[in-house]
């Protein structure tokens, strides 16, 4: 027993990603704190943006707006409130959901465009909370997310994953429980608000 | 099985319960043991959630890590940096200008200040003159506690010729007020001062040191309505004293009313030109030969002369060859 506890301990049950410690965050008026800024969240931004939009093209524009949205408004950043990823990550769904509207709105009929313009905005907004899932489970320990991939979503059961990785069905299920938990750890590291 | 233990195997059985991956029996153990264990629940209240999240993320979208291009740092931030970049370009260009603006805030006021010290505006008294045929003169009188100030503007002035510029008094006294020389067809403009007060000043006559009389005014006994002036003119060169569209009524209030100084003829209170030693003696002398030696004394009369022998200065000249200027 207490071999499974530490061994759930060994995978990665912290989080380091993004930036957190707000004394470090980045000044988005200066050529260093904006270059730091990209390096800590342009990755990151840009999959997001890519996940939601689905087109490189839209998805760089959108990473470029954003930086440039945040730029202009970095007065009203207030550090003791919200780390600068999460203001970013606002700001960066703004974004998205702009282009996207834009992008259904164009080539539509009159009339028409309402309607697909909401739906563009629930499409990515749905969209953005896969993403926000998604970018979780990549960032727990990959036996984890093995175990959850592999029992949940492809709906196997537990022992037959275990047998296949060769480990005790025991150990298998201890990864389903350490694995929920490293990502709760995760999501709430990321500020998820379910 | 410690209470411990038994919850590590709870735990290990925890997700796969939330999972939906304990057959019957184990879901139904699990379940009766959820009831009465108050450390599952919590532990079950905290996973729940994450479980009903899991539905968002699409699996196969797991394993997709795009990588933005290597470029979209730089045209990401190129734009930004560049904003930044012309922002302190312009607010220095702001700095400058402002500063500049400031300058000129300081010299204007500093010149209102300048202006201010010299207020009272003058007054210019206009004086209609009687001049040589070819000559045309105006001028200008302001009067001072210390005596007369003329102001005149020649053209057509012999060329080279001295004259003196004399206000003769009531009593006929010659005050010599300065000299100028001639410069022909152009402009000549010049400020001469008199020791003599603008009350007890009867004629302006310009002569030369011949005594040939070139022009000449009459001035009345009461000044005539007088012309404000700028106070910078006559003190700045490019600013004239013609001036004469905005009249005002004469007041008198700038006439002093102190003593009349008749100081003697000799002093002068300066003058465009300087004296170029000419007697100020006033006294029937002769006409001028051609005025070729501005600095010569009294010569001889010689007739002949371009102009006609001018009529002794205390006269009042009457010579029809002396036009009145409107």
């Amino acid at each position: 027993m207490k071999s499974l506890l530490s061994g759930g301990r060994t995978d990665q049950l912290s989080y380091s990603g993004g930036i957190r410690k707000q004394t470090d965050e980045p000044s988005l008026d200066s050529e260093a704190g904006l270059r730091a800024a990209y390096d800590a969240l342009g990755s990151e931004l840009y999959r997001m943006t890519y996940r939601a939009l689905n087109d490189d093209g839209l998805a760089q524009e959108a990473v470029q707006e954003t930086f440039l949205r945040a730029w202009r408004a970095s007065e009203r950043y207030d550090p003791k409130r919200s780390s600068l990823r999460t203001w970013m990550f606002a700001i960066a769904r703004n974004v998205t959901i702009d282009l996207a509207r834009a992008r259904s709105a164009r080539p539509q009929q009159t009339g028409r465009e309402v309607e697909h313009t909401q739906e563009a905005k629930d499409t990515t907004e749905e969209s953005l909370r896969s993403w926000e899932m998604e970018e979780a489970l990549r960032h727990i320990g990959p036996h984890h997310r093995h175990a959850i991939v592999q029992t949940y979503y492809r709906d196997r059961p537990c022992a037959e994953v275990a047998a296949e990785a060769g480990v005790p069905v025991g150990t298998m299920r201890s990864r389903l429980y350490y694995g929920l938990k490293a990502l709760r750890m995760v999501l709430e590291e990321r500020e998820w608000t379910g | 099985m410690t209470p411990q233990e038994e919850h590590h195997r709870c735990w290990e059985q925890i997700g796969a319960f939330l999972l939906g991956k304990l057959d019957g029996d184990e879901r139904t153990a699990m379940q009766t043991h959820l009831d009465t264990c108050p450390v599952c629940q919590a532990e079950v209240r905290e996973l729940e959630p994450v479980v009903a999240a899991l539905a968002d993320a699409a699996p196969d979208r797991i394993d997709e890590d795009p990588v933005p291009p290597g470029d979209l740092e730089e045209s990401t931030l190129a734009p930004i940096l560049g904003e930044i970049h012309s922002a302190r370009r312009r607010s220095r260009r702001f700095h400058w200008s402002g500063l500049a603006a400031a300058a000129i805030c300081v010299v204007a006021i500093g010149l209102a200040g300048f202006v201010g010290l010299l207020e009272p505006a003058v007054a210019l008294e206009p004086l209609s003159f009687s001049v040589a045929p070819g000559m045309k003169v105006e001028g200008h009188l302001i009067e001072h506690a210390r005596g007369t100030e003329i102001r005149l503007e020649v053209s057509g002035s012999r060329d080279g010729q001295t004259h003196e510029v004399t206000l003769v008094s009531e009593d006929g006294e010659r005050v010599d007020s300065g000299t100028f020389i001639g410069i022909g067809e152009r402009t000549l403009r010049g400020t001469f001062n008199a020791a003599l007060l603008r009350e007890d000043a009867d004629r302006l006559e310009v002569r030369t040191p011949g005594g040939e009389l070139e022009f000449f005014a009459e001035l009345p006994e009461e000044p005539r309505d007088k012309v404000r002036d700028w106070p910078l003119f006559g003190i700045l060169p490019w600013a004239g004293p013609d001036i004469q569209n905005k009249t005002m009524e004469s007041s008198g209030s700038e006439r002093p009313g102190g003593p009349t100084q008749k100081k003697p003829k000799d002093d002068r209170s300066g003058g465009e030109t300087p004296h170029k030693g000419s007697s100020p003696e006033s006294g029937d002398k002769g006409s001028s030969p051609g005025g070729e030696e501005p600095g010569a004394g009294p010569k001889e009369s010689e007739p002949g002369g371009g102009l006609p022998v001018p009529p002794p200065p205390d006269q009042s000249p009457s010579d029809g060859q002396y036009r009145a200027q409107p």
